[in-house]
């Protein structure tokens, strides 16, 4: 866990940026893959009995190869671990080290479906399928966590609390997620890829693809309408909402396509169910990225102010080292004076703070505190409002320390 | 093959489906737009401006916080210390002066609230360390502020548990 947390650097603004796409793209990788895997293996368990040869095609939809289970099975996870825990640079709960912990369980659930397809042996396929459920339910509760801020200070003990509202939501959706792309997956890769299209039409499996689909695309509206209906006070958004309608509309859509077929045993426009299918599924994913930026735009805020205010501490390191060297303009400290003190400063009356007269003498020998006061100020006399922190630089605050010492001198003459 | 009018219903029925989800995916959001209505203030105050960029801490304006049990709706006078001479252009500091002027209090909405069986109290929670922000959220990056935790007893008492705070009743019910 420590080697992890050494590996994860803190984010810069237009890293952040970029992450939020690429996080979408690698969970759309992996979920559609885990999904299709998941849903796969219990379709072909349920029809072991009924037709052999059928069963091995539905599980064989994601081919028995190491490299295809590697690629899109264990790495994709790894990534998300980096992904996640750069987003979440400095929170208090450790989501990567969360999903760090869980991730074994999806490696054991996944090798065991993976071993299935080699020896469609009834227990390996049924272990399969409950290690990778009972990875699949945190795994989306931690996701749905990223937009529970308040939660956070809270988690407790690593991987949280599974049992609440939020997560079987995020869980039944991640479910009716699988079933739309499973199906669109077997339509896809029986009766639309040149390789492994099917030398006879199987009108059971088009059924089972067909049915898989519709299934998913009843439940899904319904759930995504839950979710929005549920979600924190923080995360609510109309982007959300846009999404929610969204992928009510492209539900409809595969639905009707799907159930059409069915009803009228068609063969025409497979590839259109299977493309509407992934689309979903990606729309959803993004959905729940948007609700996660509203969620945690604060956090995010944060972080970028972190990152600014180092650079402004590298940038006023530089101007101190310039300033060094370099002659005050006396031009400079006039208008920084202008534009940054004169609305709460006179010499000679109160306005918003006290009147130079007052407390410049207390500067007189040591400018250099002056300077300091400008750069951080503090509450000194309890009869004025603190004054603000100006976000000068070293060489400007220099410079309106030069001014006011200049003009105090005259106006004391 | 089933007959027309079956599968004529089952589309019926499917589309009845996604357009009742629809429909109640509206209802949410005039739902959650009314929550969000009751937030607006009668100034858009933001909170980012004046602790991030401003700098000013928490106590600066909520004077009573760590004093009384309520933190403190900072009274006209306290932003008049500044607005009598800052942003004195701007349209929200001028609705600020025209009730300085008239000597009206500005009614802000009250956006954390708990139940009247619930004695809370602010000032030993500063007192234990408790930061503002692990009760009301990033409120410096707010520019319109809202409840971020949801103040229920699970939730206060999960924290009290956590940090060895009192549980009996009487610590917070009187």
């Amino acid at each position: 866990m420590d080697l992890l947390h050494r590996m994860i650097l803190p984010p810069e603004l237009n890293h952040l940026k970029v992450m939020a796409p690429v996080t979408v793209f690698i969970q759309f990788l992996f979920i559609a893959f885990v999904g299709i895997a998941l849903v796969s293996t219990v379709a072909s368990l349920a029809c072991r009995k009924l037709n052999g040869k059928l069963s091995q095609n539905l599980a064989l939809v994601i081919p028995a190869r190491f490299g295809i289970w590697l690629t899109l099975g264990v790495l994709p996870l790894g990534v998300l671990v980096f992904l996640v825990g750069q987003t979440l640079y400095g929170t208090k709960y450790d989501f990567a080290g969360a999903l760090a912990l869980i991730a074994p369980l999806a490696v054991v659930g996944l090798f065991a479906l993976f071993a299935y397809r080699q020896n469609f042996n009834l227990v390996v396929g049924g272990f399969g399928v409950l290690a990778t459920l009972a990875f699949a339910m945190p795994f989306v509760h931690l996701f749905d966590l990223l937009a529970r801020p308040e939660m956070w200070p809270y988690i407790h003990p690593l991987v949280p609390d599974i049992y609440n509202m939020q997560a079987l939501c995020r869980l039944l959706i991640f479910i009716a997620g699988s079933l739309l792309v499973t199906g669109g997956a077997l339509l896809f890769i029986y009766f639309v890829w040149p390789e492994r299209k099917l030398p006879a039409d199987d009108p059971w499996l088009r059924n089972i693809a067909l049915g898989l689909t519709l299934a998913g695309a009843v439940a899904l509206p319904a759930l995504v309408v839950w979710d929005a209906a549920i979600l924190p006070f923080g995360a609510r958004s109309t982007g959300n909402l846009r999404f929610v309608f969204f992928l009510i509309a492209l539900s409809w859509a595969v639905g009707s396509v799907a159930l059409g077929m069915l009803l009228n045993q068609s063969r025409r426009r497979v590839l259109l169910v299977a493309l509407l299918a992934f689309v979903t599924l990606g729309g959803e994913l993004t959905r729940q990225l948007v609700v996660r930026d509203t969620a945690i735009g604060d956090k995010l805020a944060l972080q970028r102010l972190d990152a600014e205010a180092y650079l402004a501490t590298l940038r006023e390191k530089q101007e101190a080292r310039y300033a060094a060297n370099a002659p005050v303009d006396p031009a400079m400290g006039g208008k920084v004076y202008a534009e940054k003190c004169a609305s709460c400063h006179a010499f000679d009356v109160k306005v918003v703070g006290p009147p130079h007269r007052e407390v410049l003498p207390k500067y007189k020998d040591d400018v250099k505190k002056l300077v300091e006061f400008i750069l951080n100020p503090v509450k000194v006399d309890p009869a004025y409002p603190a004054m603000p922190k100006l976000g000068l630089t070293r060489r400007e605050a220099q410079a309106v320390a030069g001014y006011m010492f200049d003009k105090y001198g005259e106006q004391r003459k | 093959m089933m007959p027309a009018l079956n599968k004529k219903l089952l589309y019926v029925v499917f589309t009845g489906w996604c357009v009742t989800a629809a429909v109640v995916a509206v209802a949410v959001g005039v739902h959650h737009r009314n929550r969000q209505a009751r937030l607006e203030q009668p100034i858009h105050f933001s909170h980012n401006i004046h602790v991030v960029k401003a700098g000013l801490a928490c106590a600066h304006c909520h004077t009573t916080a760590d004093k009384s049990p309520r933190a403190g709706v900072p009274a006209l006078s306290v932003c008049m210390e500044c607005h009598n001479k800052v942003k004195t252009d701007s349209p929200e500091i001028k609705i600020l002066t025209e009730h300085w002027n008239k000597k009206e209090p500005v009614e802000w909405n009250k956006i954390h609230e708990v139940p009247w069986h619930v004695r809370f109290t602010h000032k030993r929670h500063i007192a234990a360390g408790v930061d503002c922000a692990v009760c009301h959220g990033e409120v410096k990056t707010m520019t319109q502020v809202h409840q971020v935790r949801s103040l229920e007893m699970g939730w206060c008492v999960q924290c009290h548990r956590q940090n060895n705070a009192p549980t009996d009743c009487w610590t917070c019910h009187k």
